[in-house]
């Protein structure tokens, strides 16, 4: 990964470059954590984390069987996650990317 | 006048408006390319929002969910799990194709990989692959229209005429007009739709059983568990795999901002704002997807025995006792979301198929590519139509079977904004070796290394492997690898 602030651009790094040269180090952790929270989220609801937490029908959630009601809670983790990134996105001001 | 007359009716008055509307060249929207599909790079966040959305209302989520909650249960979940990640990749390159856009005036897909990798056959073969795509997902809109009509008449109008008829007078006005109102016309749609889902999907467990809880204690009762436990049933009706459950999760989470009509909105958003807000409220979208599948579920002890299960919503309607009225609004509103979702596939595949496919082969003037487009249109409509007729796959696993091919531009795109380092033979070796796979693993399931595994999943692990390696052992283009990670 190629994070230093000055990059020479006539060269090409092996490596993926995640972060557009010049991020600053706290969007960066941002954008990194909510990876981790997305990746968590997408993992939930795949084999074999989401069979040990949900794979079963109680307990009820708002009426649903719980794998349904699991369904329910990651969408709310996700919506969630989305808008805390979105308004420290906002707040750290336009013209990142 | 009997009920079902008077919900054909207003179907059929749908019919007749849409058919109006589409031809009257007063009322006609701008046919030019950029304009529709680019919107003058001036898309605000509520038509945004419902044009990203409407990709939530077609026939796949109206009678593809509720069918496969109807009769394979939990496994219509995998389709709010794809929901809830798949539009995330957006947040992050949806900004930078953006702006990209803006800059080098890109309208399709193709355009963008075209421009980083500097190949023009890039976009020959990614055309390929989207009219390839797209016809599945038309098939898809049209079986819901026939099943409809079918449905509400008892027979009386055969699927086959009610695809045909629906999709003759959606094909009218692709050819004479373009699209049909876009922005507005869909936001209306939506919000009645989202309305009557909601209704629905709470109203019709109490009218059956007396209350959702209810529903599902009457269910497991008669001894349903399994299919009320993920990964509920397989199409045979014995227990679905995790294997395939999970796979289908993926690829389609991977393959859902790739849908070349969807990505190109991207260019359309106003700003990096907007574009972001959009994905940050997509999950309220997905929502609405619950009680769609609750209609699903509150038919399966009413309503045995309903086949193809994909008819299950349009049963329901016309057999619970509600207002003939509000059964035809109902209709017209599923006839409208399969019509609008299919429009503008067959609009972007056209359009696709001619602009990044044949006129980077030949040179066309306009008049030719405009006539060449049109030509298109009628036979990617017929080809829809013959499947749509003639196979009897559901809904549901049209759309997941097209998901393996969409899957597989996931990391070229990835690549072309986060690794410098690929290269233009890379990322064409790795589509072809990708879709190769894909195919072969589509069409050849039993030789599978894992059982019920999605072949999309085989295309990936290829194509990443693929990319990779060629792309390390050819020359990288250090100008635009740098622009696209830096803009």
């Amino acid at each position: 990964m190629t994070n230093d602030e000055k990059v020479d651009e006539t060269a090409v790094p092996t490596g993926l470059v995640l972060f557009a040269p010049g991020t600053s180090s706290a969007k960066r952790t941002r954008r990194m954590l909510f990876m981790v929270a997305w990746l968590a989220v997408s993992a939930s609801l795949i084999w074999p984390l989401y069979p040990m937490i949900a794979g079963r029908l109680d307990p009820r959630l708002f009426a649903l069987p719980f794998s349904l009601g699991w369904i329910v809670i990651t969408l709310t983790i996700m919506f969630v996650a989305l808008l805390a990134l979105f308004i420290a996105d906002e707040r750290a001001g336009k013209g990142e990317s | 006048m009997a009920p079902w007359e008077i919900t054909l009716a207003i179907c059929g008055a749908y019919l007749l408006l849409s058919l109006v509307t589409g031809i009257l060249p007063a009322l006609r929207v701008s046919s030019s390319v950029t304009g529709y599909v680019a919107a003058d790079r001036s898309m605000h966040l509520v038509v945004l929002y419902f044009v990203l959305g409407a990709s939530v209302f077609s026939s796949f989520a109206f009678l593809g969910g509720p069918g496969w909650a109807y009769s394979r249960g939990m496994a219509a979940l995998y389709i709010l799990a794809y929901g809830i990640i798949g539009m995330v990749p957006l947040y992050f390159f949806g900004p930078r194709a953006r702006r990209l856009g803006e800059r080098f005036g890109f309208v399709t897909q193709a355009e963008l990989l075209t421009h980083r990798f500097r190949s023009p056959s890039l976009s020959v073969l990614l055309s390929v692959l989207s009219v390839a795509v797209f016809i599945p997902y038309l098939t898809l809109q049209m079986k819901g229209a026939g099943l409809i009509l079918e449905t509400i008449t008892d027979g009386r109008v055969p699927f086959a005429v009610g695809a045909g008829v629906t999709y003759g007078v959606v094909m009218i006005y692709v050819l004479t007009s373009g699209v049909l109102g876009v922005g507005w016309t869909n936001t209306l749609q939506g919000l009645f739709m989202l309305v009557v889902a909601w209704y629905l999907g709470l109203t019709l467990p109490a009218r059956f059983h007396g209350g959702i809880g209810e529903m599902f204690d009457q269910l497991i009762a008669s001894g349903r568990e399994v299919m009320l436990t993920v990964p509920g049933l397989a199409a045979e009706g014995d227990v679905w795999t995790w294997a395939a459950f999970s796979s289908a999760v993926i690829v389609s989470a991977l393959g859902f901002s790739m849908w070349p009509h969807l990505f190109m909105k991207s260019y359309a958003a106003a700003s990096d704002r907007t574009l972001r807000l959009t994905v940050v409220l997509y999950p309220t979208f997905q929502l609405f997807l619950v009680p769609i599948l609750l209609i699903g579920f509150a038919g399966i002890l009413e309503f045995p025995g309903v086949t193809p299960a994909d008819a299950i919503v349009p049963h329901v309607l016309v057999n619970a006792g509600l207002q003939p009225v509000l059964v035809g609004l109902v209709c017209a509103g599923t006839l409208a979301a399969s019509m609008s979702s299919g429009d503008s596939i067959l609009h972007a595949a056209a359009s696709i198929g001619i602009r990044d496919g044949v006129a980077k082969v030949k040179k066309l003037d306009d008049k030719t590519e405009r006539l060449a487009i049109r030509i298109l249109v009628v036979v990617i409509g017929l080809i829809s139509f013959y499947f749509a007729v003639g196979t009897e796959v559901s809904i549901v696993a049209l759309l997941l079977g097209a998901y393996g091919g969409v899957a597989q531009i996931f990391p070229a795109m990835f690549a072309a904004f986060y690794w410098p380092r690929a290269t233009r033979a890379g990322v064409f070796a790795a589509l072809v070796v990708g879709i190769a796979v894909n195919t072969f693993f589509l069409v050849r399931p039993d030789l599978s290394p894992i059982p019920g595994m999605h072949e999309g999943v085989w295309g990936l692990l290829a194509n990443v492997v693929t990319l990779v390696a060629v792309s390390l052992a050819t020359r990288p283009d250090a100008e635009r690898g740098w622009l696209y990670a830096r803009t």
